[in-house]
């Protein structure tokens, strides 16, 4: 049944750079899964555990778009957010859920290409992965 | 005299004294304690014997001193704060005493994180400074710590220990002013290597005129190996091994390196027995009490005194 | 400040294996501060027991609230609905808290989902450390105003051991030698005179020493 596996990914995209990659990987069409749902935020250091934790408990993962380490527009936002993920990350092997399901990516702002081909690497790992264990029943 | 014990009378006739270390087995093994005692009979005026040293359990110090005395060595039981309060300590005190021991060294005591069991709770009800009170004014003025009086007191004669290398450095002598305050008859210093810093804190000893008032023996150890020193020097917390002395140790190579580790020691025994204010030496050699007897002679201690009274 | 830490998950799902539903109560005083059981963290470990309990195909209900605090009567009583709706209820609360719910509620079945570590201080952010032991016979006046009973490992009153080097502990090169602070700072205040005095043996009676504590202040009654 994997393969048949559609998972359901969260992408939190900074709108410095996650973001403006993802309208661009769009626009240039590259192609990829429809069960992405794009979350905008003013910077990644803006993502608190607890939405990574709640889109975990809605779907099989969670990427967070970020700028690359020593271009955050707030400085040291997308510090918090790497902090927060390794956290989330603790978490799931806690309670023994793949942490490969919560990942970080680094990105320029206008890096189409590169969005898309992390994503696809993301989304194909959750595919081997299979479906989240603790997600929601029903 | 406070205890007439051996020690306190070779002291008081103004003999260099000599004493030694012995550290009780990690079992309820008597042989052992008696087999170290032939080792170090004659050769020291009394022998400190370690109140579960490193906060590893061992035979407690107070029952391996009293095989001591039977065979005729006389003990230096230590005590620690880490492992009693001041109902026990008195307790045991009394019960030494009545055992016939007559030398105690009062300690903080290491703590339990070094030792074999971490995990477990400590006390500190007293200090090491508190715990001296305690024991002068039992044996002096008859009265337990609460006030009580006792019928027949405990009489040791009282030490501590000091370590002149650990900090704050200029605080040091100070604190030994408060052992002596606080009632202390002599005092095993931690093992000289830096014979230098070690000086300097012996003057500002005597300029508190404390080398007037106590009995101040300094602690040397044989060196065993260039790793014993290296460990010593970077791992154990307030010791002082200057690189002359790690230098010494590698020239000779391995195979020399016990007798070059007791020569270290003779020579250390030699400059502080010139240093102004010290009235004998602690010779601590755990676990390695055969080489006592080669060191003593070598620094021509030998025979001991016979303390008469 | 009462400092906490939330337990292992793994701990916390143990002591609520058996039920299907409960409230996990926050407190939104000291544990809020220091982020162990204020209500983000109600919130995570709410969504980290949803995903464990799905994993197990045991699903669970779980509601949160977060009282102002959780050691006064006024502000527990907020809860009352939702525990008499629960099967159980985990506090984040310190051990007060937790204590507080089971005097309040009598029927309710409280676990603690934090440990209470010890009172102190952020000293920056995401770094906490102690400061009070809660003798209850207060001799900082003495000692510089740092206390020597909890920030020396063994609550030493007369001078640092012979472990103090280079200003830490003995027992370890990250913790500072509490004496060690203490005589810089009466260095600073040139009272180095303080440290000859001998401090007597302390009275611990006024310690947990002495058996559980309670305070009445005939003044204060209403």
């Amino acid at each position: 049944m994997k393969g048949d596996f559609e998972p359901k990914i969260t992408a939190f995209c900074c709108e410095h750079s996650g973001l403006l990659s993802a309208n661009m990987a769009v626009e240039s069409r590259f192609v990829f899964s429809n069960d992405v749902q794009m979350i905008r935020v003013p910077c990644s250091g803006k993502i608190e555990a607890i939405h990574i934790m709640k889109a975990l408990e809605e779907g099989d993962g969670v990427a967070v778009f970020a700028c690359h380490k020593e271009a955050c527009q707030f400085l040291r936002g997308n510090l918090r957010a790497e902090a927060r993920v390794s956290s989330i990350k603790e978490i799931l092997k806690e309670i023994g859920v793949e942490e490969e399901r919560v990942q970080m990516y680094y990105l320029a702002p206008s890096n189409g290409i590169k969005f898309a081909q992390l994503l696809r690497v993301f989304y194909e790992n959750l595919k081997k992965l299979g479906p989240n264990v603790g997600r929601k029943v029903g | 005299m406070k205890s007439g014990s051996n020690l306190e009378k070779v002291l008081e006739a103004g003999h260099f004294a000599v004493t030694a270390e012995l550290g009780p087995p990690k079992g309820a093994d008597a042989e052992v304690i008696s087999k170290k005692t032939d080792i170090l009979k004659d050769c020291v005026d009394a022998v400190n014997i370690t109140d579960c040293q490193t906060a590893v359990v061992r035979m407690s110090s107070i029952a391996a001193a009293a095989i001591l005395v039977s065979k005729g060595l006389e003990p230096i039981i230590q005590m620690t704060c880490r492992d009693r309060n001041r109902i026990a300590i008195q307790s045991d005190l009394l019960g030494a005493s009545a055992l016939g021991i007559k030398n105690l060294l009062c300690l903080t005591g290491d703590h339990q994180k070094f030792g074999n069991h971490p995990q477990s709770k400590n006390v500190f009800d007293l200090d090491s400074i508190q715990l001296i009170k305690m024991i002068k004014d039992m044996r002096d003025e008859k009265k337990f710590q609460c006030g009580e009086e006792i019928e027949v007191e405990p009489r040791f004669f009282v030490g501590a220990a000091e370590n002149p290398f650990s900090d704050p450095f200029e605080y040091r002598a100070l604190r030994l002013a408060k052992k002596v305050e606080a009632g202390i008859d002599f005092v095993q210093t931690q093992i000289v290597y830096n014979v230098e810093k070690f000086a300097k804190w012996m003057e500002m000893v005597r300029e508190l005129g404390l080398h007037k008032k106590v009995y101040i023996l300094a602690g040397v150890a044989p060196l065993k190996s260039v790793g014993m020193a290296k460990y010593m020097k970077s791992c154990v917390p307030g010791m002082d091994v200057p690189n002359e002395v790690i230098e010494r140790m590698v020239a000779v190579g391995k195979e020399g390196a016990k007798e070059e580790g007791k020569n270290i020691c003779v020579d250390i025994i030699e400059q502080v027995k010139k240093i102004k204010g010290i009235a004998g030496v602690h010779i601590m050699a755990v676990e390695w009490e055969e080489v006592v007897s080669g060191i003593v002679e070598k620094a021509g201690f030998l025979p001991r005194p016979k303390a008469s009274g | 400040m009462i400092i906490g830490e939330r337990k292992p998950i793994q701990e916390v799902l143990g002591m609520i294996a058996e039920h299907d539903k409960i409230l996990i109560a926050g407190c939104g005083t000291c544990v809020a501060i220091c982020m162990a059981g204020g209500d983000k963290e109600v919130s995570i470990l709410a969504s980290a027991i949803k995903l464990a309990r799905n994993k197990e195909e045991k699903s669970i209900q779980i509601l949160e609230q977060t009282p102002l605090r959780q050691c006064e009567w006024e502000f527990v009583d907020e809860l009352k609905d939702k525990i008499e709706t629960c099967d159980a209820v985990l506090s984040m609360a310190c051990g007060i808290g937790v204590q507080t719910l089971v005097e309040r509620f009598p029927k309710a079945v409280v676990y603690p989902a934090v440990n209470t570590t010890f009172l102190g201080l952020p000293e920056e952010q995401g770094v906490w450390s102690e400061r009070c032991g809660a003798c209850g016979n207060c001799v900082l006046d003495k000692t510089g105003g740092i206390c020597p009973i909890v920030r020396c490992s063994k609550s030493l009153l007369n001078g640092p051991c012979g472990g103090s080097q280079d200003g830490k502990c003995e027992i370890d090169s990250e913790v500072d030698c509490g004496w060690q602070l203490i005589y810089d700072r009466l260095k600073t205040l040139g009272k180095l005179d303080n440290l000859t005095d001998i401090l007597p043996a302390k009275d611990w009676s006024t310690s947990r020493d002495g058996g559980p504590r309670k305070m009445v202040r005939e003044d204060m009654k209403l």
